[in-house]
């Protein structure tokens, strides 16, 4: 801990923009805490990017003391690879939210994943569409409410909600580094940003971390139920664990 | 750095308890209560002092707090710090051959 940082945090955050632009209790707040607490552990603040997409994500373009970069909506990982390819010394990390990552974007970041692209991936999963007001995303569980399915959603009909890191892990070769976190479990999730970053650091190859997150004010839900719906409902969907490290054979789940 | 760092903005009340404080940042907080809920002791609850968006910020409790660090991990405003003070180090204890 940085002795200029007020209280808990990260010296990579910039101090001047807080309180931050998200809803209270949003999830952004923790994963953004850990991707700076795992920058300050590196120390590699001076040579990151930050690339924010549109939707809540974009909240955080003047969170850190990095350079950061707002893209088009899901054009955040294709504009840091070209930075990347540019400028190969950048450590590169594309921040997005899954309208961003698996809707809109999704052509990019499965290009950038089978082409093997050395950057680093954090992805926001919160089930639904936050910015626009909680409308239904690729990721909405089976029989979640939200603003466009007021019945729950309809698996017959629009289909189950996507595996993003799954798909990920086979799109990419064996030097790729794909997990998914929780922002129930902060440490465990440093520890997955971290070891994403490392693996661009020693230029490997593609990282992504998939991460649940919190959205109280679309899913109307007090802090307790906020942290129910994470652990219990999307745990049930979404299997927490590191999926494919680059070394390791077969996949695997946490604990 | 930013010019923020060095002056400090968010001034926090630190609350002393045993083998440490906690420190609440009102200015930061947003009354989200997602510490009370991570709180294994129970002993978070809501103060009289307004946070930044006028809902009320959070509270602990001296007497029940063990400093495990839950509610600074799970903050996503960095509102609330828990500080450990270690106990003062003793020398270290003699060794046996040095008795002979």
């Amino acid at each position: 801990m940085s002795a200029t940082a007020p209280g808990a945090m990260p010296a990579s955050w910039r101090v001047d923009t807080k309180p931050h632009k998200f809803c209270p209790g949003c999830g952004h707040g923790i994963i953004l805490k850990m991707l700076g607490r795992a920058v300050d552990e590196l120390g590699i603040g001076d040579r990151t990017v930050f690339g924010c997409d549109i939707g809540c994500s974009l909240l955080a373009w003047d969170f850190f003391n990095l350079d950061t970069v707002q893209a088009h909506h899901g054009r955040v990982t294709p504009v840091l690879v070209g930075l990347k390819r540019a400028e190969s010394r950048l450590l590169t990390v594309a921040y997005m939210g899954d309208g961003g990552g698996y809707a809109i974007g999704a052509q990019h970041l499965v290009s950038a994943a089978g082409r093997n692209e050395r950057i680093s991936v954090i992805l926001v999963n919160n089930t639904q569409y936050g910015m626009t007001g909680g409308q239904m995303a690729p990721t909405t569980l089976p029989g979640q409410r939200t603003e466009t399915t007021p019945f729950g959603r309809d698996v017959a009909e629009t289909g189950r909600p996507m595996q993003g890191p799954e798909m990920v892990a086979s799109l990419t070769n064996e030097h790729a580094y794909v997990a998914r976190g929780t922002v129930t479990k902060p440490r465990q999730l440093k520890v997955m940003i971290r070891r994403a970053l490392e693996n661009q650091m020693l230029g490997r190859g593609f990282s992504f971390v998939e991460v649940l997150s919190f959205c109280p004010t679309n899913w109307r839900t007090s802090a307790k139920e906020t942290i129910a719906f994470v652990d219990e409902k999307m745990a049930e969907v979404f299997h927490t664990g590191e999926i494919k490290v680059p070394g390791k054979s077969g996949v695997g789940e946490d604990e | 750095m930013s010019k923020g760092m060095a002056e400090m903005p968010f001034k926090g009340k630190p609350t002393r308890v045993r083998k440490g404080y906690v420190t609440v940042m009102p200015a930061l907080c947003k009354g989200c209560g997602l510490c009370m809920e991570r709180c294994p002791q129970s002993c978070i609850g809501w103060s009289d002092v307004l946070g930044v968006y006028g809902t009320p910020s959070v509270l602990v409790d001296d007497s029940r707090c063990i400093l495990c660090g839950n509610c600074e991990l799970i903050c996503p405003d960095c509102a609330i710090a828990v500080t450990f003070v270690p106990r003062p180090q003793r020398g270290p204890a003699p060794l046996l051959a040095d008795w002979d």
